[in-house]
């Protein structure tokens, strides 16, 4: 469908008439005024238009386009009708109608002749494009209908065709025809009086008979007269006979069709359709007709019989069935909800809710959520149950197909419809869906984060809220009132451990603060661990020392930070004091890691040297050999494997000294020494 | 990219029209185009086109979405190419403002969401007044990208996070409508497995997603694949967790192997002269790795034990090669000549991977990688998983990166199992208690004493802040359901000593001591057709375990003479270990399978955990 503004038409004549011709995308309008011709185009462009018409006139009575759009007649005043080209440049004709009546339809009749009507002499006049005419006298008034092979006269009573008389059917009646299908169908009409013309009626045509055939197949095709059809496909399969390898798909495919066509030519269903107009508009429309005049189990028989596609065919039928039936109340929702899923099954490519939709229409709701059930697109019975405000439904739908998109929509839908509690009522119903709003929530930071938590108890949840909001920078005024909260939350939730974590927090904050205005340099934002090792850093000992036991940072990852802050610190003399202090918990190793992790950047080599040397006799047996070979004292490395007895760690220094090299033999010895084969490999480390 | 066929499932016809997709997608709009990419999808993206093909279209530019110059930005049409996420919306709208703001050319946006349109993102646009700016919003239909040719990738690192911790099933959905789409693509498949809540939940909608689409689309005839088996990766998280040390695996975990790419410090890929020349200009140098490189394809699954000689080995064949030139006929001298670039460009490639695995020797040779990888295997079999383990302790103290961390004391949870709920079963204690305790073990989650886990939180409280809580409440919860980790080593032989690391003959090799869980229940099926004798273990894994033999039309699923494809689908991603044990497994003689896989992303220890830290 398209719009399009025209420039106004000129003139005050009133007397005028108009006809609009389209060619592919562009259409102008021919509006006759008075004498004048004027063609209106789409670029609101107006031109006055001459015609070559010989006899004079005062006003253009009618105008008609054919078919194709290429050919226009035109009748004048005077009698005369004037045949040419659509766009007027060529002239066909000029004749004189003789009549002198009011004119009540002008129409094609296909692309060569043209139909007029004479309302108050009740005459029918056909001129041909060349100017050959036929008149007929009616006892009633008519109404002309274009078609495009012809033209329907609709009387009161009566329902004729104009038509002109298809090629191939003048072919095989004209009188003394010559074509092959006129001799084939003789041929056939003999053969069956059993005379020996057949045969001779045969050979007339023998090299032409797959064309005889082909005419007569579609000769049969264009008539009306059941009769005729049959003498012609008779005469098409007795020459089908003659002629080796023929396809006779064309011949099964007309059968089919004629049938198809006779049955709705039928009065009782009253379509008279001409073999061109079925092909014109298709078997769809054909039965989107029968549908409309509720013929449905033609429809079905017949989309069944023409092989159609479900889609196109059966499904689509049933579904305009189901419609119907649905549109007439009556009929009980559960008993007609089931008649249609029973006979629409799960069908393919059946839309359960159009149906449902014209259940709405109809207005019968309840019918229309039963019939939803067999719906199998989780999109469409979500779409149409937000439509009737059935949320649940509607939820359980969209949950159900896993599709988060529609869980979505109906959550965000039912949120802005339903109240407050049943909402929540419902969300707390599906759990999913809860989690899905929660996340929503979080995403678009929304105060009700907080409220929606609470619906189902998640007082961890709860807890965890406020901890993250108490880390915000920006929060941190409400920081203690929100660990408070926290803290309330994980009591309820019984979680002791998160509980005690916050009071941690609260305890540490509060120390950092009192640290900051002693020391001023800031505190906050550090952790346990990391107040404490500035601390050391500081070099604020005691501070330390009461902080650390205030929060009970166990005496082995108090070492270890000591042991750093030192390191760090370059204090290597306050080391070496402390390693001697008392036994150590973390025994000597972490000494002698921090030794090396400084060994290349201090300044003070020799004294870490001297410090290595002093702690690593102090490593505990097991990781001895190890933390010898990390100092590179692989000779000594060496030895206490020996001492050891431990053949995997020889093997182990070995592995870490030059090929070749005299230490590298005096492993072998060792070896050969303990008695053991040479070559097992490790299993730890893995990578030599 | 020849090296996406050779399977018998063609991934290069996935590309194909994944890339036919996009340049329908960019086509559309004449003049010049730049496209602003959501940067987790741009490089893979690359996958399956590259930027000069997309020059030919008009595309002048690529930017990141996060970094946007749009000011400076020439091109006519500015196309935003993201995942449906509502942060990324953010980035737009912010874009397409300031655009408006300065107001110095026309131009046109375009949004392209990958790989389905979502409702949140197109309400948040609408409420920010943009949606209307925006000329066309579409989708792009690209499941999945393309990694090999028998490597399939969604690259969404959430879908764990999103379906275990925060009960979203969207991301099981987008695998449904991938495999729906595979089916479209390679005919229906005949026998499904699976394991676990997602798989049995994927399952699902894809039938569901079948009656929906029974009539509009029709599937190709032949089944190219015969099974699948979809594996939840909670019924596995032991694998992900346990270092992987495999070529290609120790690549990722140490350089970070992202779409097929890696980066290198650069000064490790030059040899001495060349140091001196280009004098350090770029600090990292990406290399692309894939099976178009043949030497990167033969070690690739090797374990790193067997690199160092393979890679010696073929030193020595090619300098074999490049000697072999003197004394020749001038015929022979033709063929050398001939062969030549290809030599060149294998003795390139044998400097590359010589000089990455030195770096990696580098980071397997300190003590810190070393003592982890004590831990771990201490842990895979069983020694002292309960008490704290004072390595891990060492490692808070020194504050070392909070995922290493994390990644032990998880794997220590995996593998220790409960005693004490087992005890009091035993003891017909009340139910009630029993079932408190069990709910607290939902809770804690972990098969650790309570005691132990706590302390190890308070320790990593204290250490690197309440900061961390989110995330431990976040693995407290991923974590569900009792793990009888002893009673499953023995019972598939999870951890094998005594297989040799160059030769080997179990999949344990992957990992040195430890064969993959999920792939030793891969394993089973494969050669046993079926479940049956594993009823006992499985029934300890999380989750429905999952048999169907969907009804197709077809019937020549059951082909014992060719080799069967089988399709396995790790939900939640897999890591390179795993897939080097399946292709380990497709290659034994008595084998006669072969393997597609496809994953929701490639995974470490270390992304997996991250993707389900807050920070």
């Amino acid at each position: 469908m398209r719009q399009c503004k025209l420039p106004k038409s000129p003139g005050y004549s009133t007397e005028q008439c108009w006809v609009v011709i389209s060619r592919d995308r562009d259409m102008e309008f021919l509006v006759a005024r008075g004498q004048e011709l004027y063609r209106l185009s789409e670029d609101r462009q107006i031109t006055l238009l001459e015609i070559d018409i010989t006899h004079k006139y005062h006003f253009i009575l009618g105008m008609a386009v054919s078919f194709n759009t290429k050919h226009i007649a035109l009748l004048t005043d005077a009698g005369y009708l004037w045949m040419g080209s659509s766009d007027l440049t060529k002239k066909y004709c000029e004749v004189d109608t003789e009549v002198c009546s009011t004119l009540s339809q002008i129409v094609w009749c296909g692309n060569e002749a043209v139909v007029l009507f004479f309302g108050d002499k009740k005459m029918l006049l056909i001129v041909g494009k060349h100017g050959e005419m036929m008149s007929f006298t009616y006892d009633s008034l008519v109404h002309l209908v274009e078609e495009v092979d012809g033209v329907r006269v609709i009387s009161s009573s009566q329902h004729e065709l104009v038509q002109k008389v298809p090629e191939v059917v003048q072919k095989i009646f004209r009188i003394n025809s010559t074509e092959p299908g006129s001799f084939l169908l003789e041929a056939s009409k003999q053969f069956q009086k059993r005379s020996h013309r057949a045969d001779e009626y045969i050979s007339l045509v023998k090299d032409n008979l797959q064309v005889a055939v082909e005419q007569c197949i579609k000769a049969a095709g264009y008539e009306f007269d059941t009769d005729v059809q049959k003498m012609l496909i008779r005469a098409a399969q007795f020459g089908k006979c003659f002629v080796a390898n023929i396809d006779a798909d064309e011949y099964v495919q007309m059968c089919r069709e004629l049938r198809v066509l006779n049955t709705v030519r039928d009065r009782k269903i009253g379509i008279p359709l001409t073999y061109t107009q079925l092909h014109c508009q298709g078997y769809k429309v054909l039965l989107d007709r029968l549908v409309a005049s509720h013929h449905y189990y033609l429809a079905i028989e017949i989309a069944k019989y023409l092989k159609m596609s479900d889609k196109d065919g059966t499904s689509r039928i049933l579904a305009h069935w189901a419609k119907y039936k649905v549109s007439k109340h009556g009929v009980n929702d559960e008993i007609l909800s089931k008649q249609i899923a029973e006979k629409l099954g799960y069908a393919p490519s059946i839309s359960f809710s159009d149906i449902a939709n014209a259940a709405v229409s109809a207005g019968r709701k309840t019918l229309a959520i039963k019939l939803l059930e067999y719906e199998s697109k989780a999109s469409e019975q979500v779409q149409l149950l937000l439509q009737l405000e059935e949320y649940r439904q509607a939820l359980i739908k969209a949950l159900e197909s896993g599709d988060t998109d529609q869980a979505y929509k109906v959550i965000l839908k039912s949120r802005d419809k339903m109240s407050n509690i049943d909402f929540k009522g419902m969300l707390q119903e599906f759990p999913v869906a809860l989690s899905l709003y929660i996340k929503f929530c979080r995403e678009y930071n929304s105060v009700s984060l907080r409220d929606i938590l609470k619906l189902p108890d998640d007082h961890n949840a709860l807890g965890l809220l406020s901890v993250v909001e108490s880390l915000d920078k920006e929060r941190r005024l409400d920081q203690n009132a929100l660990l408070w909260s926290a803290i309330n939350s994980y009591k309820a939730a019984r979680n002791d451990l998160c509980v005690s974590l916050c009071e941690d927090q609260l305890k540490l904050l509060a120390k950092q603060k009192s640290l900051e205005e002693k020391y001023s340099t800031p505190f906050i934002d550090l952790s346990v661990h990391n107040t404490c090792m500035k601390l050391l850093n500081l070099n604020h000992l005691k501070d330390a020392e009461k902080f650390r036991t205030e929060f009970k940072i166990p005496d082995r990852r108090y070492w270890w930070l000591r042991i750093q802050s030192m390191a760090d610190n370059n204090s290597w003399e306050d080391l070496d004091q402390f390693s001697k202090s008392k036994k150590s918990p973390i025994g000597y190793a972490p000494f002698v890691d921090v030794c090396l992790q400084k060994l290349h950047i201090s300044r003070d080599t020799d004294i870490i040297k001297r410090l290595i040397q002093s702690f690593l006799p102090k490593v505990s047996e097991e990781i001895k050999v190890k933390y010898y070979v990390k100092a590179n004292c692989l000779e000594d490395a060496a030895k206490i494997a020996y001492e050891q007895r431990d053949i995997q760690s020889l093997l182990y220094v070995q592995s870490k000294c030059p090929a070749q090299s005299d230490l590298s033999e005096q492993i072998n010895a060792y070896i050969s020494q303990l008695g053991a084969k040479k070559g097992t490999p490790s299993s730890i480390p893995l990578f030599n | 990219m020849a090296h996406l066929k050779g399977g018998k499932v063609d991934v290069s016809q996935i590309q194909a029209i994944e890339r036919s997709y996009l340049i329908n997608l960019i086509e559309k709009h004449s003049g010049s185009k730049a496209i602003v990419w959501d940067s987790q999808i741009q490089a893979p993206a690359g996958l399956v086109e590259q930027y000069s093909v997309l020059k030919a279209y008009g595309v002048v530019k690529l930017y990141p979405l996060n970094n946007f110059p749009i000011s400076i930005c020439p091109a006519k049409h500015i196309i935003f190419i993201c995942r449906p996420k509502l942060k990324l919306m953010d980035d737009i709208i912010r874009t397409i403002k300031t655009a408006t703001k300065e107001g110095s050319m026309e131009r046109h946006y375009h949004l392209i969401f990958l790989p389905r349109k979502s409702l949140l993102c197109i309400n948040k646009l609408e409420h920010n007044g943009i949606k209307g700016s925006l000329k066309t919003i579409e989708e792009y239909n690209c499941h999945f990208f393309p990694f090999d040719s028998d490597l399939l990738s969604m690259e969404i690192p959430e879908v764990f996070r999103e379906y275990h911790l925060e009960n979203d099933p969207s991301s099981l959905y987008q695998v449904a409508q991938s495999i729906y789409f595979l089916q479209s693509r390679f005919g229906p498949i005949g026998k499904v497995w699976g394991k676990g809540a997602a798989a049995k939940q994927v399952w699902d909608l894809l039938v569901r997603l079948q009656k929906e689409n029974r009539d509009t689309s029709k599937f190709e005839q032949n089944s190219c694949i015969d099974q699948m088996i979809l594996i939840d990766r909670s019924v596995d998280l032991i694998s992900t967790l346990a270092t992987q040390l495999t070529y290609e695996g120790l690549i990722d975990e140490i350089f970070g192997l992202n779409d097929n790419t890696v980066n290198i410090p650069a000064e490790k890929l030059m040899s001495t002269e060349e140091r001196h020349i280009e004098s350090l200009q770029e600090e990292k140098k990406a290399l692309i790795l894939d099976s178009s490189d043949q030497l990167f394809a033969d070690l690739r699954d090797k374990n790193f034990n067997g690199v160092g000689s393979f890679l010696s080995k073929q030193a020595k064949l090619i300098s074999a090669q490049l000697e072999d030139r003197y004394d020749k006929s001038v015929q022979e001298m033709k063929i050398f000549v001939q062969k030549l670039p290809t030599l060149m460009a294998n003795k390139k490639s044998l400097a590359q991977h010589t000089a990455i695995a030195e770096s990696i020797k580098e980071v397997t040779d300190t003590y810190e990688f070393l003592d982890s990888l004590q831990v771990e295997q201490e842990f895979l079999n069983c020694i002292q998983t309960d008490k704290a383990n004072p390595y891990i302790e060492d490692m808070i103290t020194q504050k070392k990166p909070l995922v290493k961390v994390l990644r032990l004391i998880c794997l220590q949870c995996i593998t220790n199992s409960n005693p004490y709920i087992e005890d009091m079963i035993t003891q017909k204690k009340p139910l009630v208690k029993v079932l408190r305790l069990i709910c607290l073990q939902c809770i804690t989650n972990s098969g650790l004493k309570p005691k132990l886990l706590e302390y190890y939180k308070r320790e990593i409280v204290q250490v690197y802040g309440l900061e961390v809580l989110p995330t431990l409440t976040n693995l407290e919860k991923t974590q569900s359901g009792t793990r009888q980790y002893t009673v499953l080593r023995k019972g598939l032989r999870l951890t094998v000593e005594d297989t040799s690391e160059i030769n080997p003959t179990d999949i344990s090799y992957v990992h040195c001591i430890y064969a993959p869980l999920s792939i030793r229940l891969v394993e089973h099926l494969t050669k046993n057709g079926g479940w049956k004798q594993l009823q006992d273990y499985l029934g300890l894994l999380p989750g429905p375990t999952l048999d169907e033999t969907p009804l197709t039309s077809n019937s020549s699923i059951y082909n014992n003479n060719s080799s069967k494809i089988v399709l396995v689908y790790f939900i939640g991603g897999c890591t390179f270990a795993e897939i080097s044990a399946l292709r380990f497994l497709s290659k034994q003689e008595d084998s006669n399978v072969e393997f597609v896989i496809a994953t929701t992303k490639l995974i470490n220890g270390n992304t997996f955990l991250e993707s389900l830290m807050d920070v």
